[in-house]
C-alpha cells in the first residue's frame, strides 16, 4: 500500500513517462489563439464530465465494480472531449485556402516512451484479467468468478474473495476495449482535423489557379511567416492532444490494474493450499500495484497541464 | 518569406482560390505537378491523404481525390494501400507548351537577324546546339 502511494507521488511528480509543459506559449493572433483554446476548453469539460460521472459511479454497486470502472469512465469522457475538440476547429471559409503537402501521422505526435508504458499496462492489465477469469470460481450466491476456490485435497476446498473474476473483469474490459476504440478514433481525429491558418484577409496573395501553371514559378509553395507561427502552433496543438489521449489511456489502464492486481494479491496470499504456479502469480504481481501507480500519477499531471496558448495583446492563461 | 521546400518544419505547400475561374482539383492537379516538376516534391515523397488535404483546404474529400486520381493516372502519383500516396518513381515530364515555345524561336530569330546572321546560318547554330 505504502509502495502504491510512493508509486503514484513519483508518477504525479513527473518522474514517471517524460510530463512537461508543452511549448504551445508562443504569443499569437487572437483569432489563431481562440480556435486553439477552443480545442483545450472541449478537453478540459471532457475532463469535468469524467469527473463528475466517476464520483457518481463510484458510489453504484457496494461490491466495488463502480470503484473499479470509475477511472476508465473519465478516461472515456477525456477522450469524447478530446474528440470533439479536434472536430470543433472550423474549416478554412476564406477565399484562399493553403495547406501543406506534409502527410500527418499519428505517431509523430505520440509520446513515444509513453505510448509504450501505457501498451505494456494494457497487456499486463489484459494478462492479469484473464487469468483471473480463467481461475475464478462463482461465489455463494452464484455471481461468476467473484471467489478464487483452491483445492487442499480431493474432499476439502478454500474458496476467498473478492476475485477479480468475470464479474469485475467482464464489465471492465468492456469499458477498456471501448476506450482504446474511441482513443483510435481520437488519434484520428487530432491529425485529420483541419490546421490552424493564418487569417488570409491579412495578407491576400495571388490567385491560386492563374498563378500557377505547369513547369511555371512554385509561386503557391511559398510559406509566409505568420502562416509558419500558425503551422507551429497547430503541430503543438496536436502533439498536446495526442499525449491527453495517451494519458487518458493511462487513467483507463492504470486504476483497474492497481486495483485487478492489488485484489487478486491479496487473495492468493490469503489461499490455503495455493499450487505453485499461484505462488508465482502473487509473486508477479506484487510489483504490478505501484508501477500502476506510477502510471496513474503521470497520467493525472499530463492531463493537468494547460495547452498555454495565449492570443496577443490578451494575457490568456491556459487552454 | 522563405520557399517551403527549404523548410523542414512546413515542407512544399500548396493554395486554392474558390472564386478563381479553374475548378478546385484543377488548381490541386496543377500545383502538385508544378512542384515534382520543381523538384520541390521528389520521387517517393508521401503526400497527405484525401482526408487531410480536404480538411486543410475546406473542401470536399471527392474534390481532393479528383486530383489525385487525375495525376495517378497520369503517372506523377501512385497510391497503395498501407503505403499512402506518394510521388511518382518516374513522374512524367510536362509537354511542352506550343505557344511559349514559338515565342522563344521567334526571339531567338529576331535576335540573330539583328546580329546579321542569314537564315543559313541561323538553321547551322540551331543544329548544332540540338546535336
Amino acid at each position: 500500500m505504502l509502495l502504491t502511494a510512493v508509486g503514484m507521488v513519483i508518477g504525479t511528480a513527473g518522474v514517471g513517462a517524460g510530463a512537461h509543459r508543452p511549448r504551445t506559449s508562443a504569443v499569437v493572433p487572437l483569432a489563431l489563439a481562440g480556435e486553439a483554446r477552443r480545442v483545450g476548453r472541449w478537453s478540459w469539460a471532457g475532463l469535468a464530465v469524467g469527473l463528475v460521472a466517476a464520483v457518481a459511479l463510484s458510489r453504484w454497486d457496494g461490491l466495488g465494480r463502480g470503484l473499479l470502472l470509475a477511472a476508465p469512465v473519465l478516461g472515456l469522457s477525456v477522450l469524447a472531449g478530446t474528440i470533439a475538440g479536434e472536430l470543433a476547429v472550423t474549416r478554412p471559409t476564406a477565399g484562399t485556402r493553403r495547406a501543406g503537402l506534409r502527410a500527418r501521422q499519428v505517431g509523430s505526435y505520440l509520446p513515444r516512451r509513453a505510448t509504450a508504458i501505457v501498451a505494456a499496462a494494457t497487456a499486463a492489465l489484459v494478462a492479469t484479467t484473464a487469468g483471473a477469469i480463467a481461475a475464478g470460481s462463482d461465489d455463494d450466491l452464484g455471481r461468476a468468478g467473484r471467489w478464487l476456490t483452491t483445492s487442499c485435497s480431493p474432499d476439502t476446498s478454500s474458496s476467498r474473495g473478492p476475485w477479480p473474476g468475470w464479474f469485475y473483469s467482464g464489465p471492465l474490459l468492456a469499458v477498456v476495449v471501448a476506450g482504446l476504440m474511441l482513443a483510435a478514433v481520437a488519434l484520428r481525429a487530432v491529425v485529420n482535423r483541419p490546421r490552424l491558418a493564418a487569417m488570409p484577409a491579412a495578407r491576400p496573395g495571388p490567385p491560386a489557379g492563374a498563378g500557377v501553371g505547369e513547369g511555371g514559378p512554385v509561386g503557391a509553395a511559398v510559406v509566409e511567416r505568420d502562416d509558419r507561427d500558425a503551422l507551429a502552433l497547430d503541430e503543438a496543438l496536436r502533439r498536446w492532444s495526442a499525449r491527453r489521449v495517451v494519458a487518458a489511456c493511462a487513467m483507463l489502464v492504470a486504476l483497474p490494474l492497481l486495483g485487478t492486481a492489488s485484489v487478486a494479491a491479496v487473495a492468493l496470499a490469503g489461499s490455503d493450499c495455493l499450487p505453485a504456479v499461484g505462488r508465482v502469480a502473487e509473486a508477479a504481481l506484487v510489483p504490478v500495484a505501484p508501477l500502476a501507480a506510477v502510471l496513474l500519477g503521470w497520467s493525472i499531471r499530463v492531463l493537468l497541464i494547460p495547452a498555454g496558448v495565449r492570443g496577443a495583446g490578451v494575457g490568456a492563461g491556459g487552454a | 518569406m522563405s520557399v517551403a521546400a527549404d523548410d523542414p518544419g512546413a515542407g512544399a505547400a500548396i493554395s486554392v482560390d474558390v472564386f478563381d475561374p479553374t475548378p478546385p482539383y484543377e488548381q490541386i492537379r496543377r500545383q502538385i505537378v508544378a512542384l515534382v516538376s520543381s523538384g520541390a516534391l521528389t520521387p517517393g515523397d508521401r503526400l497527405p491523404t484525401v482526408r487531410q488535404l480536404a480538411n486543410d483546404l475546406g473542401l470536399a474529400a471527392g474534390t481532393v481525390a479528383r486530383a489525385y486520381r487525375e495525376l495517378e493516372g497520369a503517372g506523377w502519383l501512385n497510391t497503395r494501400r498501407g503505403a499512402g500516396t506518394r510521388v511518382g518513381a518516374a513522374p512524367p515530364r510536362p509537354a511542352a507548351d506550343a505557344a511559349a515555345l514559338r515565342q522563344l524561336a521567334d526571339e531567338f530569330v529576331r535576335r540573330a537577324r539583328f546580329l546579321g546572321a542569314d537564315d543559313g546560318t541561323i538553321l547551322r547554330r540551331v543544329t548544332d546546339a540540338l546535336s
